[in-house]
């Protein structure tokens, strides 16, 4: 009994599942008949792969990488501009009212020394930075 | 770094950065498949290469929607199919014309004397676009880029064992086209 060709093609391109690669590996081992065949079928893979085939002509890979780049530079998505200018919109905010709250207002806030202004008015600056940068590394979920 | 590993730094680089290297190297690492899967359905080089420039600017426009990175190549070759498919569709008359034109041996009548390599290419190719769709394609992704079926029924939308039966299929034609034809096989 011999493999039949659509079985001894499966093997070869190893799209056969393990239980019936080991048989076809054994009965191999013994059958001349089936070893030609399967030497015969090698022979025709390789010829099938060396095909001579069309390929793009030269400098496709250069004016479509150009083509590419020129029209995604004019359609940059533009919510991720406007998320940063409302950010950066709320920071200037905050310092103005805290600034405008500390002039008008009496409030029994201890001296500040340097330590506590830059406490003051850097933690929240570093705190919408940081947000800013998350939210970067975010828009590449991978 | 494999193939899938590349295509994922670079898709993630583009991504992040609009990076241009990214860009060529992606470009340039798919660009043979990405035409030869248009020129399998279309058969006319320039029009073919027009619809690959078409396909990569569609699939980096899209690039943000691609899932996993690591399938870039699967997913550009499915919209170059499709791509390819839709344009065929809409000049049926003047795609059809052009079968006509090509040149299918049966098989029955050798040539005897040499031919030259322009004329051996002419035949192969003849042969290979010979077999339909969506054989042509099934071989050409096979053979000439290396696919496998599962990547083939994935972009095509077959089953895998349909894909297998139609590249055996493909082969036995094939093999009996050049056998007499070039005397090979």
């Amino acid at each position: 009994m011999h493999i039949d060709e659509e079985l001894l093609w499966s093997y070869l391109a190893d799209e056969i599942d393990e239980a019936n690669g080991l048989i076809i590996k054994e009965h191999l081992k013994t059958c001349n008949h089936c070893s030609k065949k399967l030497s015969v079928l090698e022979n025709e893979e390789k010829k099938f792969q060396n095909l001579d085939y069309p390929l793009p002509s030269d400098g496709f890979n250069l004016r479509t990488s150009e083509l590419i780049l020129s029209k995604t530079k004019h359609t940059k998505q533009p919510w991720g501009v406007v998320f940063k200018t409302c950010l950066l919109i709320s920071l200037l905010l905050i310092l103005a009212i805290s600034v405008w709250l500390v002039m008008n207002v009496n409030i029994d806030l201890p001296t500040l020394d340097n330590l506590g202004r830059i406490v003051l008015y850097v933690l929240p600056l570093a705190f919408l930075i940081l947000v800013m940068k998350n939210f970067e590394g975010r828009m590449v979920r991978y | 770094m494999s193939l899938y590993e590349n295509d994922s730094k670079d898709v993630i680089n583009f991504l992040k950065n609009g990076s241009a290297q990214a860009c060529a190297n992606l470009v340039t690492r798919h660009q043979n498949t990405v035409f030869r899967t248009c020129y399998s359905v279309i058969r006319d080089k320039q029009i073919a290469e027009e619809i690959a420039q078409d396909v990569f600017l569609r699939a980096f426009e899209k690039l943000h929607k691609l899932d996993n990175p690591r399938l870039f190549r699967s997913w550009i070759v499915r919209i170059a199919y499709r791509m390819a498919i839709d344009q065929r569709r809409k000049k049926k008359y003047y795609f059809d014309s052009i079968d006509e034109n090509f040149d299918i041996s049966d098989g029955n009548s050798p040539i005897d004397k040499d031919i030259s390599d322009h004329e051996r290419r002419q035949v192969i190719v003849n042969a290979i676009n010979g077999l339909g769709k969506p054989d042509s394609s099934i071989f050409m992704l096979y053979y000439l880029e290396d696919m496998n079926t599962e990547e083939i029924a994935t972009i095509l939308k077959l089953s895998k064992s349909n894909v297998k039966i139609r590249l055996m299929r493909g082969r036995e034609k094939l093999k009996k086209k050049l056998k007499n034809v070039l005397k090979q096989f």
